[in-house]
């Protein structure tokens, strides 16, 4: 008996070791079932160079280092299962195996930008050029007769302090989230400042506005801003738009889109169930349809998914880090990509738009996106 | 190759073992041999000859000590062994150091000197061949049967890049006829994963907060930053080392050799002369027969004892690095195993056994920081915050997620839960039970450890620049 224990251990632990190999032999040769050699892993990574293998390069050591990585890559379904029953067994243990995301407490999910930004007294020198430079885009805008609004999309960590993990502290000076919201504010530019809406908020007080695993707020974590910056355009335009209202909400244990996307990184090989409130949003005293030109980071892409279901909008423009834009109407609410370059269509499409809005994320206040936005908002006839 | 690598878990080790498994006990010494080659040549393609041009200079040279009845003539061959070997690693891994403390000493002058890449585990191959020349010269082994064996001594792959540093006898007749039994592969198997689980789950995970704290500004490092960096440093080099240790005596054992154990619960030693009897055993062993028994070893006078065994600290702390850091801490723990000669030997009996383990574990912890630090204001820096409760942290970017806790709870548990109580509790429970727990602990450490491999990045073994 001792000696059949014995024969099926090192069985199962020679399948273990023997089945990456086989795999990659299986893709060698173009045969074998596709379970073996394929399984692919979510999220996005620079795939090895294929390695060049000569005299010089075996030579070198550069041959060998290019190998163990590019092989490593080909060996299939059994590489990506132990991937992730590695990443859950990490999960379990309170890590990550992606350093980009900091498992917190109650394994809640951060990632580090969101953590040096809360923890951290970075430079905030480039606020001091950035604010006037804005205020300036805003005065040219208005003088277009367009409508401007900066929205502060805001830092996971700052509305779940209780969370984040170690024994950080923001820093006694103050973030840079507080100093751009103020001095946009000074400078008289409207600024819809996420964080600060939310943490005042009263209805929704109890439910997350960022799921547990998820690093982009949920629909709770935009209403709130998003009522704010309506309220806004009708303000800046004289004209009614509509007035935002939670129609109803629905909690469960589904995550839906982004409100889980570090989850979906994290690679685990079961499905991860948070509270997941789901809003319901209505439209009264509907007025015009906005058409908008939304400038922002990934955190617009829910602003839009809201401003279409509600059908505040006719289209709208969104520009995604100022590098790629997507066109929505409500015949293609899927959206349309447009091969303009940004600063082109920018100059082009102002005249038919009624505002823009500028979204820029909290711990990364300094994106390329802003200065790229505001070039070419100079740079306008 | 690094053991925690893919190509070495998932094609290299996999084949060999398989292959050395169904063929003659000839062949699979030729096996053996040609992938230690092969193995060793895919980190170093270019100092692989300089190794085996000085294996073939050692193996001839031997056997002109053997042959050789003339003791002056013998000695000679001995010493140009030797200093061929010492030549070989001072070269490669002091010259650098040698001529900056120089030109440092003679005010801040750079003396030239062209880049030299310290190869891969060119300390313990240079202490190993050094092992054989003096054992043939003292009668303790005759000389190798050929070259191939003594090849074989010095490339065998398992042990090769950071020991255990082994001698040719303890090798030779198992060279010659060994068997390989399903328990072999077992339990040689189970001791590879719980290393290669050592160092990826444990040791690597530590690393992060290690690296974070000694890479800071070190007037942000407070009181706490500084002790739990100590704290998982010392846990990280015991687990690093001994978890390459364990993947090397698991790996020989699947090949049928037995390799002498390197670490025993070295901080369950009360004493630093314990210390060196339970940390890095195959060193100490070393020290003792190679340096300090040649220097006259105790059977001089006190004073030279002590000169002796201060040498042989010094040496230890310049084998494991190039830098006055790595003396320094030799220094330290020289002072120690001094000290207990002198003294503490009488003392630590007096008191309880627990007592005398917790003092020595928090002096050898103070010394880890001296082996860790890369400068001694830096070590300084470290210690001090070590001893002022009121230095406050400014490293607010120093996350201590759970899974730290976790790592620090087994690395304390291994280090302090006596392993022969472990045994005996085991021995209670029915042998086909243990057996069970054991494999299934194995299969799960597998599952994490294996998947470790492919999605952290590589990270050098501590002692592979030695």
């Amino acid at each position: 008996m001792r000696r059949v224990l014995t024969v099926v251990f090192l069985l199962l632990l020679a399948a273990l070791v023997f089945a990456p190999g086989a795999a990659l032999l299986a893709w060698s040769l173009g045969t074998g079932p596709q379970s073996l050699t394929e399984d692919p892993l979510y999220g996005q990574v620079l795939a090895a160079d294929k390695p060049a293998v000569n005299v010089r390069t075996l030579w070198s050591g550069q041959a060998q280092l290019q190998l163990e990585r590019w092989l490593a890559e080909r060996m299939g379904a059994p590489r990506a299962k132990l991937i992730r029953i590695s990443n859950l067994l990490d999960f379990r243990a309170g890590r990550s195996s992606n350093p980009g995301i900091m498992i917190g407490r109650d394994r809640e999910t951060f990632t580090r930008e969101m953590l040096n930004d809360w923890c951290l007294s970075g430079d905030s020198s480039f606020i001091d050029e950035l604010v006037p430079r804005i205020a300036r885009a805003y005065q040219r805008l208005r003088q277009e007769g367009k409508a401007f609004v900066v929205l502060i999309s805001p830092n996971k960590a700052a509305l779940k302090p209780d969370k984040v993990p170690g024994y950080c502290r923001p820093p006694a000076s103050g973030r840079a989230r507080a100093r751009m919201a103020g001095e946009l504010r000074q400078q008289g530019v409207p600024v819809m400042d996420s964080e600060a809406l939310l943490l005042a908020r009263r209805d929704t007080a109890r439910l997350p506005t960022f799921g547990q695993y998820g690093q982009h707020w949920n629909d709770i974590g935009r209403f709130e801003p998003l009522r704010a910056l309506v309220a806004e355009f009708e303000r800046q335009l004289g004209r009614p738009v509509g007035t935002l209202e939670l129609a109803a909400v629905n909690v469960d244990d589904q995550p839906h889109g982004a409100d889980d996307d570090t989850g979906l990184l994290m690679n685990l090989p079961i499905g991860l169930h948070p509270l997941s409130p789901h809003a319901t949003l209505a439209v009264r005293d509907r007025g015009d349809p906005l058409d908008l030109i939304i400038v922002g980071t990934s955190f617009s892409g829910g602003i839009v998914e809201d401003l279409l279901k509600v059908r505040l909008t006719s289209r709208i423009l969104r520009f995604d880090y100022f590098r790629r834009i997507w066109a929505y109407t409500p015949a293609t609410p899927h959206g349309v990509a447009v091969d303009t370059p940004p600063p082109e269509l920018l100059a082009a499409d102002l005249g038919r738009a009624d505002g823009i809005l500028l979204e820029v994320y909290a711990p990364a206040l300094n994106s390329g996106h802003i200065t790229a936005f505001l070039s070419a908002v100079e740079a306008l006839p | 190759m690094a053991f925690n690598s893919v190509v070495f878990v998932f094609l290299f080790a996999p084949i060999v073992i398989l292959l050395v498994q169904f063929v003659p006990a000839r062949a699979a010494n030729a096996i053996l041999l040609a992938a230690s080659i092969v193995f060793y040549a895919w980190g170093e393609p270019k100092f692989v000859f300089a190794v085996l041009a000085s294996g073939l200079a050692d193996y001839v040279l031997a056997a002109a000590i053997a042959i050789t009845k003339q003791s002056t003539r013998r000695r000679l061959w001995l010493a140009l062994g030797v200093s061929l070997n010492i030549g070989m690693l001072v070269y490669c891994k002091y010259a650098a150091f040698f001529l900056d403390t120089l030109g440092q000493t003679l005010g801040g002058l750079r003396i030239p000197h062209p880049e030299i890449f310290l190869p891969l585990g060119i300390s313990f191959i240079v202490f190993e061949k050094i092992t054989y020349l003096v054992d043939v010269y003292r009668g303790t082994t005759p000389p190798a049967r050929n070259v191939f064996d003594y090849l074989f001594f010095v490339f065998f792959f398992p042990k090769m890049l950071a020991g255990p540093i082994i001698k040719y006898h303890e090798i030779s007749d198992q060279i010659r006829s060994r068997r390989i039994a399903l328990d072999d592969i077992e339990l040689g198997a189970s001791r590879f994963v719980l290393g290669l689980a050592k160092k990826v789950l444990v040791a690597d995970v530590l690393a992060g907060i290690v690296d974070q704290v000694f890479t800071a500004d070190t007037a942000q490092i407070g009181f706490t930053d500084a002790w739990l960096a100590a704290v998982c440093f010392t846990v990280q080099i015991y687990f690093d080392f001994s978890g390459y240790s364990d993947m090397a005596i698991g790996l020989a054992r699947m090949f049928g050799f037995r390799l002498r154990e390197n670490f025993n619960q070295p901080y369950l030693a009360v004493g630093f002369t314990e210390f060196w009897q339970r940390w890095h055993i195959s060193l100490s062993t070393w020290i003792r027969d190679y340096l300090y028994i040649p220097l006259g070893g105790n059977r001089r006078a006190p004073g030279r004892v002590y000169a002796n065994l201060w040498i042989c600290f010094l040496a230890s702390g310049l084998w494991h690095g190039a830098s006055w850091t790595f003396i320094a801490w030799g220094a330290y723990h020289g002072f120690f195993v001094s000290a207990d000669r002198l003294l503490l030997d009488r003392v630590w009996p007096r008191i309880p056994r627990a007592a005398g383990v917790v003092v020595t574990f928090l002096l050898v912890v103070f010394g880890w920081i001296l082996f860790r630090a890369s400068t001694f204001g830096q070590a300084a820096h470290m210690l001090g915050a070590m001893v002022d409760p009121g230095r406050s942290s400014q490293l607010f970017n120093l996350w201590v997620t759970d899974d730290i806790y976790l790592c620090l709870a087994v690395g304390f548990a291994v280090s302090f839960v006596s392993l022969s109580w472990v045994e005996r509790m085991a021995e209670r429970l029915p042998d086909l039970l243990t057996a069970a727990l054991r494999q299934a602990g194995v299969l799960a450490m597998s599952l994490w450890a294996f998947g470790q491999l492919f999605t952290v990045s590589f990270k050098p073994f501590l002692y592979f620049r030695f």
